[in-house]
């Protein structure tokens, strides 16, 4: 068997160049594809993993602010109670203070109004006993009486002078 | 001199020594001043004697008494 030297050069350029276009042709754009889709794979799951994320914090996020809102609410109940106990407190001593008030106010107006009564009565009685004097003492004194009556007056007006 | 203006009132009609101790009296007490009587007679004032000289009043008539009497009772009633 002869061994063809240039036949063996030949093949090894031909090999070379073979070897070589297909790196440059297929090998590279494979490779750069693989890299591209690694690449996107990657993109995805860290877009994944931040969506899995926004998720979880929106959820916290949710909990917290209905807790919030739990809490407001059982404070805003709470002050409402609060104001409306208070209110009733106050309503009800205006309405006793109101009462009492009516209440002494009436007592008073009974109190005068008894009280005039009383001394109008009492007017009235002293005005018929002295009514009554005079008639009596108009029909008891008689001229004689009279001029006595008159003297000792007289007398007695007199040593005032 | 203006003289003393005297108004007595009575029930019955003033004796004429009664008219005269009133003059007298008042004659001793002002005697430079003529003394002027008028006597009125009133039964409404029952008895007694009410005498006003010039402007100040002596009340002793019955009527009289009997009116401060109410006037007190009706106060301390």
């Amino acid at each position: 068997m002869d061994i063809q030297v240039t036949q063996i050069l030949f093949q090894i350029i031909n090999f070379s160049v073979v070897v070589g276009a297909l790196t440059f042709l297929l090998y590279k754009p494979v490779l750069k594809i693989f890299d591209e889709r690694a690449r996107r794979i990657e993109e995805g799951q860290k877009a994944a993993e931040k969506a899995i994320q926004s998720q979880e914090q929106l959820e916290e996020m949710k909990a917290k602010a209905q807790k919030e809102i739990k809490k407001e609410q059982a404070a805003v109940l709470e002050k409402a109670q609060a104001e409306a106990k208070q209110r009733k407190q106050t309503m009800i001593a205006e309405a006793k203070k109101e009462a009492q008030a009516e209440v002494e106010k009436l007592r008073a107006q009974w109190q005068d109004e008894r009280a005039q009564l009383l001394k109008d009565t009492k007017a009235e009685m002293a005005q018929a006993v002295i009514q009554t004097s005079k008639v009596v003492l108009g029909k008891a004194l008689d001229t004689k009486e009279q001029k006595k009556l008159i003297d000792a007056e007289l007398s007695s007006i007199l040593k005032q002078l | 001199m203006q003289p003393i203006e005297v108004h007595v009132t009575t029930a019955v009609e003033l004796s004429t020594a009664q008219r005269s101790a009133i003059t007298d009296a008042l004659g001793k007490k002002y005697p430079k001043q003529k003394i002027s009587l008028e006597a009125t007679i009133d039964p409404e004032v029952i008895g007694g004697i009410r005498i006003m000289i010039d402007s100040v009043e002596y009340d002793a008539t019955v009527a009289g008494k009997l009116e401060r009497l109410s006037h007190h009772l009706q106060q301390a009633l």
